[in-house]
């Protein structure tokens, strides 16, 4: 280390330990309350994260068994029934699939 | 981590880490906020509960510094004289010196010159935290020196 190198880092830990002296800081209890705080937000977001998934599932399960019972109808019934089977259980399923997921897309967390 | 173990963190490196955020930002209050967030972030790191004291102190560098590297991303720099407020003033003899000096600088090289001299961390690690490669911020240390030493010769009572 040159002296150059060796009179900057006296003179910026000089400069350190005053700041340190100086410094202000909440103690040690209430910063560990805040991060409990922060810790259980953290937390909270995440279950949010989960149930929006699930309910994101179950829509999309929903929506599956009724397509798969439309298909099935569709099949089964005569010629003329198949464009009021379908329309029907299409209809149905656009209402499952926003009855359960929308809500949960709408009270998704924020991402910061 | 335990409570124990958090209070025993914080109270070892709070004020070292404020020192270093602060003398970056040039901004005291700003400076509390980062700190209390990065030892939030260590407090709820899984990865962190079996790691070692310095371990989790360069934890705290790395969040403090992604912390502002987020916080001031496209921001330009408030010239020193507008925020002098906001900077707590040091020791009575060179501490507005060293300020003056340090405020000359861009924020990486404040930076850098902390972490190497003060702290003591090697280029390689200095240049890992910041995002640069070895020799790139061992030449920002030699520029950032050479313009600390003018400056500081400038400004010393």
């Amino acid at each position: 280390m040159t002296d150059d190198e060796r009179e900057l880092r006296l003179s910026l830990k000089a400069d350190a330990e005053s700041l340190v002296r100086a410094a202000d800081l909440p103690s040690a209890q209430q910063a560990l309350w805040r991060a409990k705080v922060s810790r259980l937000r953290d937390r909270r977001s995440r279950v949010a994260h989960i149930v929006t998934y699930l309910h994101c599932a179950a829509a999309g399960l929903v929506a599956a068994v009724l397509i798969a019972f439309a298909w099935r109808n569709v099949t089964a019934a005569p010629a003329a029934d198949h464009p009021m089977t379908v329309a029907t259980v299409g209809i149905t399923a656009v209402l499952a699939i926003g009855v359960l997921a929308l809500p949960a897309f709408l009270a998704r967390p924020s991402r910061r | 981590m335990t409570d124990e173990d958090f209070c025993a963190l914080y109270e070892a490196h709070a004020r070292r880490l404020w020192a270093y955020v602060t003398r970056a930002i040039r901004d005291g209050a700003a400076a509390e906020d980062i700190v209390q967030e990065a030892f939030a972030r260590v407090f709820r790191a899984k990865a962190m509960e079996t790691e070692d004291e310095e371990h989790r102190r360069r934890y705290l560098y790395t969040v403090a510094t992604n912390l502002i590297r987020r916080r001031y991303r496209g921001l330009v720099e408030v010239p020193f004289e507008e925020r002098a407020g906001h900077s707590p003033t040091s020791s009575p003899e060179n501490a507005m010196a060293v300020t003056q000096a340090l405020s000359g600088l861009t924020r990486i090289e404040r930076q850098t010159l902390w972490l190497a001299y003060v702290e003591g961390w090697s280029w390689r690690e200095v240049g890992r935290l910041l995002g640069y490669r070895e020799g790139s911020i061992r030449q920002v240390g030699v520029r950032a020196r050479r313009r600390f030493r003018e400056l500081f010769g400038e400004s010393r009572p």
